[in-house]
Protein backbone atom coordinates (compact mmCIF):
# COMPACT_ATOMS: atom_id res chain seq x y z
CA UNK A 1 0.00 0.00 0.00
CA UNK A 2 1.45 3.47 -1.47
CA UNK A 3 1.91 6.00 1.81
CA UNK A 4 0.29 9.34 1.24
CA UNK A 5 2.87 12.37 -0.32
CA UNK A 6 4.31 14.24 2.72
CA UNK A 7 3.14 17.71 3.78
CA UNK A 8 5.87 19.95 4.44
CA UNK A 9 4.74 22.01 8.00
CA UNK A 10 5.49 25.54 8.87
CA UNK A 11 4.97 28.36 11.15
CA UNK A 12 4.31 31.95 9.80
CA UNK A 13 2.24 34.74 11.83
CA UNK A 14 1.10 32.30 14.26
CA UNK A 15 -0.18 30.10 12.14
CA UNK A 16 0.73 26.23 10.79
CA UNK A 17 0.61 25.88 7.30
CA UNK A 18 1.27 22.60 5.08
CA UNK A 19 2.69 22.47 1.63
CA UNK A 20 3.04 19.61 -0.76
CA UNK A 21 6.09 18.29 -0.39
CA UNK A 22 6.53 17.86 -4.28
CA UNK A 23 5.92 21.06 -5.00
CA UNK A 24 9.43 22.66 -3.05
CA UNK A 25 12.38 23.26 -5.05
CA UNK A 26 14.57 24.54 -2.54
CA UNK A 27 14.81 25.72 1.07
CA UNK A 28 17.47 28.20 2.51
CA UNK A 29 17.21 28.35 6.28
CA UNK A 30 18.23 32.54 7.12
CA UNK A 31 17.06 34.48 9.95
CA UNK A 32 15.02 35.53 11.22
CA UNK A 33 12.69 34.06 8.34
CA UNK A 34 13.35 30.75 6.25
CA UNK A 35 12.82 30.76 2.52
CA UNK A 36 11.25 28.53 0.35
CA UNK A 37 11.89 28.69 -2.84
CA UNK A 38 8.58 26.47 -4.95
CA UNK A 39 9.11 24.11 -8.46
CA UNK A 40 6.57 26.89 -10.07
CA UNK A 41 8.35 30.06 -9.36
CA UNK A 42 6.85 31.08 -6.39
CA UNK A 43 9.16 31.97 -3.24
CA UNK A 44 7.71 31.74 0.61
CA UNK A 45 9.19 32.68 3.60
CA UNK A 46 8.49 30.73 6.94
CA UNK A 47 9.12 31.89 10.46
CA UNK A 48 10.01 27.95 11.22
CA UNK A 49 9.99 24.62 9.46
CA UNK A 50 8.75 21.79 11.52
CA UNK A 51 9.42 18.99 9.13
CA UNK A 52 7.40 16.58 6.89
CA UNK A 53 4.51 15.45 7.97
CA UNK A 54 1.96 12.03 6.32
CA UNK A 55 -0.51 12.19 8.57
CA UNK A 56 -2.17 14.96 6.96
CA UNK A 57 -5.69 14.29 6.26
CA UNK A 58 -7.02 17.41 4.30
CA UNK A 59 -10.83 18.71 3.97
CA UNK A 60 -12.51 21.45 2.35
CA UNK A 61 -12.15 24.94 3.28
CA UNK A 62 -15.83 25.55 4.27
CA UNK A 63 -17.87 26.86 1.19
CA UNK A 64 -20.20 29.36 3.94
CA UNK A 65 -16.72 31.33 4.82
CA UNK A 66 -15.09 31.81 1.59
CA UNK A 67 -16.56 35.02 1.30
CA UNK A 68 -14.84 36.30 4.78
CA UNK A 69 -11.42 34.28 2.93
CA UNK A 70 -10.50 35.25 -0.62
CA UNK A 71 -7.07 33.92 -0.09
CA UNK A 72 -6.83 30.89 -2.07
CA UNK A 73 -5.65 27.45 -0.31
CA UNK A 74 -6.02 23.54 -0.59
CA UNK A 75 -7.68 23.21 2.79
CA UNK A 76 -7.98 22.34 6.27
CA UNK A 77 -6.08 19.57 8.35
CA UNK A 78 -4.85 19.20 12.27
CA UNK A 79 -1.77 18.18 12.98
CA UNK A 80 -1.18 17.44 16.79
CA UNK A 81 -4.32 18.79 17.81
CA UNK A 82 -3.40 21.85 15.71
CA UNK A 83 -5.34 23.37 12.69
CA UNK A 84 -3.20 23.51 9.65
CA UNK A 85 -3.75 25.58 6.30
CA UNK A 86 -2.94 23.38 3.61
CA UNK A 87 -1.11 25.37 0.79
CA UNK A 88 -1.87 25.51 -2.78
CA UNK A 89 1.54 25.85 -4.07
CA UNK A 90 0.03 27.58 -7.70
CA UNK A 91 -1.58 30.35 -5.53
CA UNK A 92 0.00 30.80 -1.95
CA UNK A 93 -1.41 33.28 0.61
CA UNK A 94 0.00 36.31 1.02
CA UNK A 95 0.90 35.62 4.20
CA UNK A 96 3.50 33.51 3.10
CA UNK A 97 4.86 36.11 0.96
CA UNK A 98 8.07 37.08 1.43
CA UNK A 99 8.75 40.17 3.24
CA UNK A 100 10.59 43.29 2.08
CA UNK A 101 13.22 44.26 4.45
CA UNK A 102 12.65 47.12 6.72
CA UNK A 103 12.67 50.30 4.63
CA UNK A 104 15.73 52.17 4.41
CA UNK A 105 16.00 56.44 3.66
CA UNK A 106 14.82 57.19 0.36
CA UNK A 107 12.30 54.04 -0.34
CA UNK A 108 9.88 55.25 -2.67
CA UNK A 109 6.52 54.84 -0.58
CA UNK A 110 3.62 52.87 -2.75
CA UNK B 1 -42.19 15.57 16.49
CA UNK B 2 -40.29 15.73 13.24
CA UNK B 3 -39.55 19.14 11.93
CA UNK B 4 -39.21 19.79 8.62
CA UNK B 5 -36.34 22.46 7.88
CA UNK B 6 -37.37 24.05 4.81
CA UNK B 7 -41.01 24.66 6.10
CA UNK B 8 -40.44 26.29 9.80
CA UNK B 9 -41.01 29.26 8.98
CA UNK B 10 -45.20 28.42 8.31
CA UNK B 11 -47.29 28.63 11.70
CA UNK B 12 -45.52 24.87 13.10
CA UNK B 13 -43.77 25.86 16.81
CA UNK B 14 -40.19 24.47 16.40
CA UNK B 15 -37.93 24.76 19.10
CA UNK B 16 -35.30 27.11 18.77
CA UNK B 17 -32.15 27.96 21.08
CA UNK B 18 -31.01 31.41 21.97
CA UNK B 19 -27.82 32.78 22.80
CA UNK B 20 -26.33 35.91 23.26
CA UNK B 21 -23.93 37.52 20.73
CA UNK B 22 -22.62 41.00 21.85
CA UNK B 23 -25.58 43.02 22.85
CA UNK B 24 -27.85 40.69 21.08
CA UNK B 25 -29.64 37.74 22.18
CA UNK B 26 -30.15 35.49 18.60
CA UNK B 27 -32.57 32.47 18.40
CA UNK B 28 -31.67 29.92 15.64
CA UNK B 29 -33.51 26.60 14.80
CA UNK B 30 -32.07 23.44 17.38
CA UNK B 31 -32.22 21.35 14.78
CA UNK B 32 -29.13 22.53 12.83
CA UNK B 33 -27.15 22.66 16.25
CA UNK B 34 -25.50 20.02 16.75
CA UNK B 35 -23.20 20.71 19.98
CA UNK B 36 -22.33 23.88 22.04
CA UNK B 37 -18.87 23.74 23.53
CA UNK B 38 -17.14 25.94 25.91
CA UNK B 39 -15.02 28.27 23.91
CA UNK B 40 -12.20 26.93 21.69
CA UNK B 41 -8.96 27.61 21.90
CA UNK B 42 -8.64 29.94 18.81
CA UNK B 43 -5.77 30.12 16.19
CA UNK B 44 -5.48 33.08 13.95
CA UNK B 45 -5.92 32.71 10.21
CA UNK B 46 -4.35 36.05 8.76
CA UNK B 47 -6.05 37.63 5.24
CA UNK B 48 -9.41 36.96 6.90
CA UNK B 49 -12.51 38.72 7.60
CA UNK B 50 -13.41 40.05 10.98
CA UNK B 51 -16.34 37.44 10.41
CA UNK B 52 -13.86 34.67 11.01
CA UNK B 53 -12.80 34.84 14.71
CA UNK B 54 -10.31 32.02 13.85
CA UNK B 55 -9.36 28.23 13.27
CA UNK B 56 -10.00 25.83 15.94
CA UNK B 57 -10.06 22.14 16.14
CA UNK B 58 -12.37 19.55 17.34
CA UNK B 59 -12.45 15.74 17.61
CA UNK B 60 -9.61 16.02 15.16
CA UNK B 61 -11.27 17.45 12.49
CA UNK B 62 -10.05 21.62 11.70
CA UNK B 63 -12.93 24.18 12.32
CA UNK B 64 -14.04 27.48 11.11
CA UNK B 65 -15.13 29.62 13.83
CA UNK B 66 -17.43 33.04 12.99
CA UNK B 67 -17.82 35.39 15.13
CA UNK B 68 -21.46 35.51 15.64
CA UNK B 69 -21.61 38.86 16.89
CA UNK B 70 -20.12 39.87 13.89
CA UNK B 71 -22.25 38.51 11.33
CA UNK B 72 -25.76 39.92 12.62
CA UNK B 73 -23.43 43.40 13.42
CA UNK B 74 -24.45 43.57 17.00
CA UNK B 75 -23.16 46.62 19.36
CA UNK B 76 -20.57 45.48 21.53
CA UNK B 77 -22.32 43.40 24.67
CA UNK B 78 -20.79 42.92 28.51
CA UNK B 79 -17.49 40.92 28.80
CA UNK B 80 -18.47 37.19 27.86
CA UNK B 81 -18.45 35.30 31.44
CA UNK B 82 -19.08 31.80 29.87
CA UNK B 83 -18.34 32.15 25.98
CA UNK B 84 -19.35 28.98 23.99
CA UNK B 85 -18.80 27.93 20.33
CA UNK B 86 -21.79 26.38 18.80
CA UNK B 87 -21.06 23.55 16.38
CA UNK B 88 -23.92 24.52 13.53
CA UNK B 89 -25.13 23.45 10.23
CA UNK B 90 -25.58 26.23 7.87
CA UNK B 91 -26.46 25.77 3.99
CA UNK B 92 -29.38 24.51 2.31
CA UNK B 93 -29.42 21.30 0.60
CA UNK B 94 -25.51 20.98 1.36
CA UNK B 95 -24.86 21.65 4.58
CA UNK B 96 -22.08 22.18 6.41
CA UNK B 97 -20.50 22.56 9.78
CA UNK B 98 -19.21 25.59 11.09
CA UNK B 99 -18.57 27.01 14.64
CA UNK B 100 -20.76 29.71 15.63
CA UNK B 101 -18.77 31.99 18.81
CA UNK B 102 -21.24 33.03 21.31
CA UNK B 103 -21.27 34.75 24.49
CA UNK B 104 -23.68 33.57 26.68
CA UNK B 105 -26.13 30.18 26.22
CA UNK B 106 -29.47 30.99 27.24
CA UNK B 107 -32.44 28.74 26.63
CA UNK B 108 -34.70 26.27 24.49
CA UNK B 109 -37.65 27.68 23.30
CA UNK B 110 -40.51 27.32 21.37
CA UNK B 111 -40.98 29.78 18.21
CA UNK B 112 -43.86 29.83 15.59
CA UNK B 113 -42.69 31.25 12.22
CA UNK B 114 -45.78 33.58 12.03
CA UNK B 115 -44.71 35.45 14.86
CA UNK B 116 -41.35 36.23 13.70
CA UNK B 117 -41.59 39.87 12.00
CA UNK B 118 -39.75 42.20 11.07
CA UNK B 119 -37.21 42.83 7.43
CA UNK B 120 -35.36 39.39 6.51
CA UNK B 121 -31.79 40.47 5.67
CA UNK B 122 -28.87 37.71 5.18
CA UNK B 123 -28.77 35.05 8.19
CA UNK B 124 -31.48 37.21 10.22
CA UNK B 125 -34.92 36.02 9.18
CA UNK B 126 -36.83 38.43 11.19
CA UNK B 127 -37.36 39.52 14.95
CA UNK B 128 -39.74 37.56 17.94
CA UNK B 129 -40.69 38.87 21.46
CA UNK B 130 -39.46 36.29 23.78
CA UNK B 131 -39.68 36.72 27.84
CA UNK B 132 -35.88 38.12 27.44
CA UNK B 133 -37.59 40.82 25.26
CA UNK B 134 -37.02 40.95 21.20
CA UNK B 135 -34.54 38.17 20.10
CA UNK B 136 -33.01 38.00 16.18
CA UNK B 137 -34.22 34.76 14.84
CA UNK B 138 -31.44 33.39 12.26
CA UNK B 139 -31.68 31.07 9.09
CA UNK B 140 -28.74 29.37 8.96
CA UNK B 141 -29.86 28.36 5.81
CA UNK B 142 -29.20 31.45 4.59
CA UNK B 143 -25.23 31.19 5.63
CA UNK B 144 -24.82 28.57 2.92
CA UNK B 145 -21.98 28.50 0.77
CA UNK B 146 -21.78 30.72 -2.50
CA UNK B 147 -22.44 28.80 -5.71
Amino acid sequence: MSRPPPWLLLRRHGVLWALPHAALGELSARRPATTLELRGGATLEADEVLGLAAEIEPRPFPRCARRFYRDTVAGLAVWRRQPVVLVDPGSAPPSLAVEKENPVNGDEIR
Amino acid sequence: MLLSYPSMWDDEAFKALTVRAGDAWCAMPLPRVRRVIKSLKLHPLPGAGPEIAGLAEVDGEPLVILSLERLIEAPPGPAAEFPITLLVEVGGAAREVVGLAADQPGDIVYLVGSAIAGPSRGLIRGEARLGRGLVRVLDLAALGGED
